[in-house]
Formats: structure tokens, sequence, C-alpha cells
């Protein structure tokens, strides 16, 4: 038998060769509504501590997010940190929403809030974090985000319309107009959008 | 099968502490045991209490503590199960079996002087012998002298020539031994196994029988407990955590490697913590998976020891986990499904150790059209209550306000921050007459800043704020 010289790109290029698993560099999720798809270049993206503000709770801002949970908590766990309600599980479930993927964490203090959406960017079986806070700190925020930039979770944090401004790469602002919601995203190094109007 | 019996020929008085003047132990008014002290003032066991204080005015008595006798016995068991799964613990001694090779150690003289080994450092002073039955190597322990023997030698003739009084027999059949006259066991196997039979009863006959390995010995085997105890005293009041952390470290250490001999895990442990002033604090983590890696042991217990705020040093640490047996192996490459249930699990535990308990939980259903019983959050893990084929109510809001929010009303009309406007038809609510009937008329009303709300109408008149459309 004779040993035959063989270039190694082109035994790469090949077809018979096993290549594993190539890890697709940035996810998105669809989130449920085409223009906001659009708007989002694919979906909401992952490993971003997506920033969620609002005037007030009930104008729809759950709507928005249900479909993408609605998916994750098929194949994933969702933690929800500190929500302001208690969720109502028919509506859940009317969402297509797996009840027993949900867990939902009452923190005493903001502090315990922080410490436990960290920990739950930690945690590989977790699909998203969804974070309800008052009031929070810059400092704080990027340690959330550098943690959400080091896992593969989808992490959604609601401020109100009043807290600080924080340094976040993505930044939804939701106000409520007629039966529809009107988003403002701003992501970061990217030119400003015109607001966009999803009919919920 | 060969059988090493650990006699204690003084375990009732080995228990104490030792003692300068003349002891001894005493159960039912008579006296049990006595050291060599006593002895020599012509002490002898058996006697009565009366009797013994007279004829040694210094002796020390105490009540037999049998449960400290116990525990000793079952921590002897203990290292022997290191040596042997098969072990009888009788009451004043333990024996354990051994195939006829010695196996896994092979070597009577090593097997020997590893017990000795363990009994010395202990401080106990015991028996040990050698021998094909459990009877015999428990009597020739007895008889105080070192034997080892084994099926090739004379271990037999050994025992024929042994005092009776050894065996344990009734007591009438040791005052009719004494009235025949013997004096060894060789003498009353001697005797026609028939005639002994009529006279004391086919048990003793069994007996001999069993003593000389002629017929199946029945034993009952020691079983480990399941439950890891142990308490490390500190050996100086230790007040910052990285001291604590350090022994915390090792009693976690010391369980993780136990079960792991065992090949088992633990569910749930109590850490307490005692303090300088007597207090102690005592702490119970229950784990949602089953864990034996003590480095996750430790951050649980440091989470939750970092809001208990200490105000003195901590002088002893101590952890109990009862165990139990690994039953789920391994397997994440093929259960995904399951691994990725047991990550979560670690994360309730971290969760819930540094919240608490009540902190975590899930969202349930009941069948029941009340909503504010309808859902509830309740503890995880959540108990499936849900109907599988149920699609759910699109028309309830996601946040539900309970207990419900009283409206104010103005010209008949339900105001939060302005006059609500009503969307759609009323959903009417008629239940529960059997506990807290509850009467309602539903509605989806908009507020003037375009929330949507859901409210009710109670059949008094009076409006209230049940959910958010959120």
């Amino acid at each position: 038998m004779r040993a035959v010289p063989l270039d190694l790109e082109e035994v790469r290029e090949g077809l018979g060769v096993h290549r594993g698993w190539t890890r697709v560099e940035a996810a998105t999720l669809s989130t449920g509504f085409p223009a906001l798809n659009q708007y989002l270049g694919g979906g909401w993206p992952d490993r971003v501590f997506t920033e969620l503000r609002l005037g007030r709770t009930g104008i729809g801002e759950m709507r928005l997010l249900m479909p993408a949970l609605s998916a994750l908590s098929r194949q994933y766990y969702v933690l929800w940190v500190a929500p302001p309600y208690r969720p109502y599980a028919p509506a859940l479930v009317a969402q297509n929403m797996v009840l027993n993927r949900l867990l939902l964490a009452r923190p005493r203090t903001h502090k315990e809030a922080l410490w436990a959406v960290s920990q739950g960017l930690l945690c590989p079986s977790i699909g998203a974090v969804v974070s309800w806070f008052s009031g929070i700190r810059e400092g704080e925020f990027r340690g959330l985000q550098r943690r959400a930039s080091e896992g593969s979770h989808w992490s959604f944090c609601f401020l109100p319309e009043s807290a600080t401004p924080q340094p976040s790469h993505l930044r939804l602002a939701l106000q409520s107009t007629r039966g529809a919601l009107r988003i403002r995203v701003s992501q970061k190094a990217k030119r400003p959008l015109p607001p966009l109007v999803v009919t919920l | 099968m060969l059988w090493l019996a650990v006699m204690f020929p003084a375990l009732p008085l080995e228990v104490f502490p030792a003692c300068q003047t003349p002891f001894g132990v005493v159960e039912e008014r008579s006296l049990l045991a006595c050291d060599d002290k006593a002895k020599t003032y012509g002490l002898l066991p058996g006697m009565s209490v009366a009797q013994a204080c007279a004829l040694c005015p210094p002796l020390v008595l105490r009540t037999r503590d049998r449960v400290a006798e116990e525990a000793l016995l079952e921590h002897l068991a203990d290292f022997a199960y290191g040596l042997t799964p098969r072990i009888v613990v009788n009451p004043t001694g333990v024996l354990m079996n051994f195939t006829d090779d010695l196996s896994p150690v092979g070597d009577a003289r090593v097997l020997i002087s590893q017990v000795a080994g363990h009994l010395q450092h202990r401080g106990y002073r015991a028996h040990v012998a050698l021998a094909p039955t459990a009877m015999g190597a428990s009597i020739f322990a007895r008889s105080g002298a070192l034997s080892l023997w084994t099926h090739n030698d004379a271990w037999r003739l050994a025992l024929r020539s042994l005092p009776w009084e050894y065996l344990s027999l009734p007591k009438p059949v040791y005052a009719a031994c004494a009235d025949l006259g013997l004096s060894l066991i060789g003498e009353l196997l001697d005797l026609p196994r028939a005639g002994l039979r009529r006279r004391f009863g086919l048990d003793v006959v069994h007996t001999l029988e069993r003593l000389m390995g002629e017929r199946p010995e029945i034993n009952t085997y020691w079983v480990p407990p399941p439950v890891f105890k142990s308490r490390i005293p500190l050996p100086f009041p230790a007040g910052t955590e990285d001291a604590v952390l350090y022994y915390l470290n090792r009693i976690t250490t010391i369980l993780c490697d136990f079960i792991r001999r065992r090949d088992a895990h633990v569910r749930q442990f109590t850490v307490a913590l005692g303090y300088e002033d007597k207090t102690a604090l005592s702490e119970k983590f229950t784990l949602a998976r089953p864990e034996r890696d003590a480095a996750v042991l430790t951050r649980l217990v440091r989470e939750r020891l970092a809001r208990a705020k200490t105000h003195s040093g901590i002088v002893w640490i101590s952890l109990e986990a009862p165990f139990e047996t690994n039953t789920e192996g391994n397997l994440s490459f093929w259960r995904e499904e399951e691994s990725q249930g047991q990550e979560v699990k670690g994360l309730l535990d971290r969760l819930r150790a540094r919240l608490g308990n009540d902190a975590v939980r899930a969202v349930s259903w009941y069948p029941d059209y009340r909503p504010e019983r309808a859902a509830v959050e309740v503890l995880w893990p959540p108990t499936d209550y849900l109907l599988r084929d149920d699609p759910g109510r699109p028309a309830h809001p996601l946040w539900l306000v309970d207990p419900p929010h009283p409206l104010t009303v103005v010209d008949k009309v339900p105001q939060l921050s302005g006059p609500l406007q009503f969307v759609g038809d009323p959903e009417r609510l008629e239940t529960g007459w059997w506990d807290g009937a509850a009467s309602r008329e539903y509605f989806v009303a908009v507020t003037p800043r375009a929330e949507r709300l859901w409210i009710f109408k109670s059949p008094d008149g009076r409006w209230f704020l049940q959910g958010y459309f959120g």
C-alpha cells in the first residue's frame, strides 16, 4: 500500500467528513409579530439583556412577550423573577405556555432579585429569564448584562418609564395606543428607527 | 465460612470514663461488673449493692448505660462493615463473617491486626477469635485467649477443652450441668444426644450441633443505619465566615465520602452550629435532587448562613443526614430530558437556600370558576391538577389582582385614572355556594390611558378590579 499525500484542506472540504455541531453565533427567537421580527433582525436576540420600558401595567406588555416565552417553554424552563401580580394560569395556557415549565421567584429584597436573575442566567436548562424591577443601578444592570452575554439565554427586564436610563444593547419603550402597542426600538450602535405600532 | 468474633469482656465498664477509685456498674440492684481495683477488695459480679458497698467503702457505682454500649457496638459494626458486609451484633460483641479464604483481606493475621489496631486506637479492651462457626468464635473470644482456627485445624478439639459456662444455655440447664459434675464442653458433647434431648429439650441439642458446625447457624445480619451523623468541635471559637466555611467544607466532605462508599445520596440534611453562649442554630435543607457533591452542599449552607448573623463565635458544627441508596445512574447522555430536570433542580436548591423555601413557586391551575381559586401560586414542584384538554381561557387576563381592588364609582361608571370604557359582553359567574359563594358580573374595560382591565360588579353594586391584560 502506498501512502498518498493529502491536502488537509481538501479533506475538510470533502463530503464524507463529520463536522459535528456548529454553534450558531447568535440565535434569534421569533417574537410572533412579523413587523417586530423585521425590526429586530429576525426576532428576540439571545445573550442580550433586553430592556423593556413601560408606563403602566396592562398595556399588552406580556402579550408581546408571550409567543416567544410559550415557544421556549416547550423545550426549556422559564424563570420569572418578582412579577408584579399573580400570573393567571388559564390565560397562560390559552397562550400555549407549558405551566409546569414556569418558575416564579419572589425575592424579598432588590439584592436577592438581582442574585436570582444571575442564577437563572447561569442555569443551562433555563430558556428565558424575565425580571421586573422598580429601579436598577447602572452597575447592577451592567453586571446582569455581562452574565446574559456569557450564557445562551433570552432575558427580559421590565423597568418603569421613570427609571434611570440604562446602557442596554436593546431597549424597547412600550406605549399604549387604542388596541395596539407603540414600540420605540433602540439598539446599541444602530441608527434609530421610527416607532412601530403592533396590533396585539 | 469463617467467623471473627470481637468480644468486650468489660463492655459495661468501658463505656464510662476511667476512674481513680474502685468502680462498678450496677444493674437491677446487683453488681454487674467491677474493675480490677474493686476486685482486690473481694468484690464479685452478682453481689448485691449493699454487700459491695460494705466490702469496699470507696466504691463508685453507676447504673448500666445500655445506650452507650449499643452505640459502641454500632460503631464497631460500622468499622467492620468496611471489611465484610455480613455482620452480627450481639449484646457483648460483634461477629464478622468471612469466606474460607478470608477475602478480601486474605490473611488472618493481617485481619486481626487491623481490627486490634482499630480497637487499640479507640482505647477499648477486646478479645478476638477466629473460628469456623459463629458460636465457636464467640466462645473462643470469651475464653480470652487469642485463637485463630480455620477448617484445617483441630478447632473442635480445642473447643471441647473449654468450660461449658461459656455456652449460653438456659438457667435450669446450667444448674443441671453443674449437678451432673460436668466441667468441659467436651464432656457435655460426649453425653448421648437422645438422653440430652429428653432431659434438656431439643434446643440444647441444636445449640451444641450448631456449635460444632453440624447444623447451619441462623443469624440476623446487621444493616447499617441509613443516616449520617457527625459533629466537629472547633479548636477555637470561629467568628469569621472563612473559618466557619473551612470546617463546614470538612464536614460535608466527610459526609460525601461516607455516602459515596455506600453508593447513596442525600436528599435532606440538617446543619447545626453551636455558639459560645451555648445557643445553637439548626437549619434544615431539603434538596430537589439527590446530591453527593460536597461543593454543592457547602454552597447551599453558605447561602443560608450568609443571612444568619453570627452574634458570637461558633464552637461546634454538626451535620445529620438520612441518605437513600442510589437508584438513578448517570444517564444524561440517553436521558437528556431528565438531566435538564436535574439542572433545574440544582437551580431550585440554590434559590431556595438563599431566598427561602416559600420564595420559589409554580403556577397551578385548579378546576374552579372563581379566578382567585383557579390560579394559585404553589410551592415548587407543582401538583398537576391541570385538565390536559382544557384549552385555557383566552378572554381572561394574564395578571390576577388578588384580593380584588375596589374601584370608585362616579355617575354609575367605575373609575381608574378616569372613567372606564366597557369592551364586549359581560361574563356572569355564579358559583361556590358550598364554600364562599361568588356572584359576579365580569367586564373587560379600558382606561383612558388604554390599559385593559378585567373588572367585576358584585350583587351589591360595588366594582372591583380583578386583573390586568398584561
